[in-house]
């Protein structure tokens, strides 16, 4: 018998081991389960606010809107232009297992804030927002938003966006995740 | 591990073996038949000049981030430096040497804090290098100007927030930590000759700080230089090489001084936009909006048409003006989606733009504003350009 080369016997190996572990029924009943799975799929009922604002985020036009000015809406929290968020600069933790006044899961509320005067256009008011920082664990990454109405530099903090707001936090975790949007007062 | 589990991974690990073999025999075949076996090296980027180009990618906040060194005579990535939360990335010494300051956690996002140095070749872009600091770094999103050498690169200062407002000095040639110096309520960091920084301060002057070997600092404010209302931005240009800020507030005003050892000089402000480009709404808006061709005193601001309060987001076009008198030179697009510009310092320069949603940095011919190349898939959001002032 003429001796197999290794590349040769390394394959024929890993087909019979794959052959031993795989059954031919296993695996038509499991093409089938993801065949039905892909057909149903559209059928389920599922969120789509987030593909609308990826949509919106992936689109080039989006900047020319972004470019006219801040127009608030009242419906939809986890999108970037909800009138609370008026001047998020991060993570909205609506869309990363918290809520509009909640940290998610496993982070610390940071006590410290910075501070933005925001439109409702629901009941044409104007509320004081301090957005607090979520911290102790990597960014979320989920609704990314940069929003810039009544926003100051640097040399003005408590109206600036751009500082990890974490001063505070437990275990003093400078690490941002996720920002909350809660009313704190009526502006005017 | 149960003893399931374990003959489950014996079992996977004889097939990660296999595969192994097969692959370490398929890459074997060719030197059977004959061909001669490759030299394998070490690449060494060529010596800085003055199109060299840093493009830092620290994400949205993310934990780690990404320093791009690029060629930009031919946008080739010459290599690539790890940072950690919201880097600084300083470039001195006519660009032979770069620093980078990082912020790292020992458990990803949590656990015990670790402030540092790194100081790089840039060449071989192996640390040569690594200086602790107090865990005091302010953080936010990246202004450059939040840390800085010193004009003759023999110090770096970094800048604190909490729990004290506070600059960090650094001795590079000592390559240890010397001492946070107590600073009022000022911010950014701009460097000027005989061992002194200046700050901006809240209520619109410059402080000056003159410091020592060991820290010990004196402190005097300028006149206040700019209106409460009229808010300059978070990135102005500033060159360690003619000590000159140019500071853009949110309309297209400029505001300017020479930041010397004997005090802040001040200049008329002048403003890059007509009253009919104005009542366009032409703004600045952008991350580095704003640089300065040092030897033709053309100074550059990256802005759009658009409302108020959107002073971040990108811009597409270009104005060149006059640095000193404000008269306009040249107006381009860019035909891109642009957060931060930077100009090349020597006699042909090009203008570097990065769009941080594209993670790709163009170049243009600054006098032309044609474009001439572009580098792609630079991270994840990268938007800051670092460099060299005083290349050769």
């Amino acid at each position: 018998m003429k001796k197999k080369l290794g590349f040769d016997a390394a394959i024929e190996k890993l087909s019979r081991r794959t052959a031993n572990k795989t059954g031919r029924r296993g695996f038509v009943g499991k093409l089938g389960g993801i065949l039905v799975g892909a057909t149903l799929l559209p059928l389920l009922p599922v969120d789509r606010r987030g593909r609308l604002k990826e949509a919106h985020a992936a689109d080039a036009s989006n900047l020319d809107l972004a470019r006219e000015g801040w127009v608030p809406q009242d419906q939809d929290p986890q999108s970037c232009d909800y009138w609370r968020h008026c001047s998020i600069d991060g993570n909205v933790c609506d869309c990363c297992g918290g809520t509009l006044t909640s940290c998610p899961p496993g982070t610390s509320l940071s006590p410290s804030s910075w501070v933005a005067s925001c439109y409702n256009p629901g009941d044409q008011q104007t509320y004081l927002i301090a957005y607090r920082d979520c911290c102790g664990k990597q960014t979320c990454g989920q609704c990314a938003c940069l929003n810039t109405e009544g926003e100051l530099p640097v040399y003005r903090p408590e109206f600036s966006n751009d500082i990890v707001w974490c001063f505070g936090a437990e275990n003093d975790d400078m690490t941002y995740h996720c920002t909350i949007s809660p009313v704190v007062g009526k502006a005017s | 591990m149960t003893i399931f589990n374990l003959k489950s991974k014996l079992r996977q690990q004889g097939l990660v073996g296999g595969i192994a073999a097969a692959a370490l025999m398929t890459a074997a075949y060719p030197a059977l038949a004959d061909i001669a076996i490759e030299e394998m090296t070490l690449e060494v980027a060529p010596a800085s000049d003055s199109k060299r180009v840093y493009v830092t990618d620290p994400g949205h906040f993310q934990m780690t981030s990404q320093v791009f060194t690029i060629d930009g005579n031919n946008n080739k990535i010459l290599g690539m430096s790890d940072a950690g939360k919201l880097p600084h990335v300083l470039v001195g010494d006519k660009g032979n040497f770069m620093a980078i300051a990082n912020t790292w956690y020992d458990r990803i996002a949590r656990g015990n804090r670790d402030d540092y140095i790194e100081v790089f070749d840039t060449q071989t872009h192996k640390v040569t290098a690594d200086i602790d600091i107090p865990e005091g770094r302010f953080l936010t999103a990246v202004f450059t100007h939040m840390a800085t050498l010193s004009t003759d690169d023999k110090h770096m200062m970094f800048q604190q927030f909490s729990p004290i407002p506070a600059v960090g000095l650094v001795d590079l040639e000592a390559n240890k930590f010397v001492k946070m110096m107590d600073t009022p309520d000022c911010y950014h960091l701009f460097p000027a000759p005989e061992q002194n920084v200046y700050m901006h301060c809240r209520d619109g002057s410059m402080l000056k700080i003159n410091y020592d070997d060991e820290g010990n600092a004196t402190q005097t404010h300028s006149k206040v230089f700019h209106p409460e209302d009229s808010y300059l931005v978070n990135e102005p240009y500033y060159s360690d090489v003619t000590n000159r800020l140019a500071w853009p507030d949110y309309e297209g005003r400029i505001y300017q001084a020479k930041l010397t050892a004997d005090g802040a000089e001040f200049m008329d402000p002048i403003d890059v936009f007509t009253k009919e480009e104005k009542a366009e709404k032409w703004r600045p808006g952008g991350w580095q909006l704003v640089t300065i061709h040092n030897d033709s005193n053309e100074l550059y601001l990256l802005a759009d048409k658009r409302g108020k309060w959107t002073h971040k987001t990108p811009s597409r076009y270009v104005f060149v003006v006059d640095a000193n008198t404000g008269e306009r030179l040249r107006k381009f697009e860019l035909k891109h989606e642009i957060d931060s510009i930077a100009v090349s310092q020597d006699d042909k320069p090009y203008l570097f733009a990065v769009s941080a949603n594209e993670q790709t940095l163009y170049t243009f011919d600054a006098k032309t504003g044609k474009k001439i190349g572009e580098t792609a898939g630079l991270g994840r959001y990268p938007h800051i350009l670092t460099l060299p002032q005083d290349s050769e």
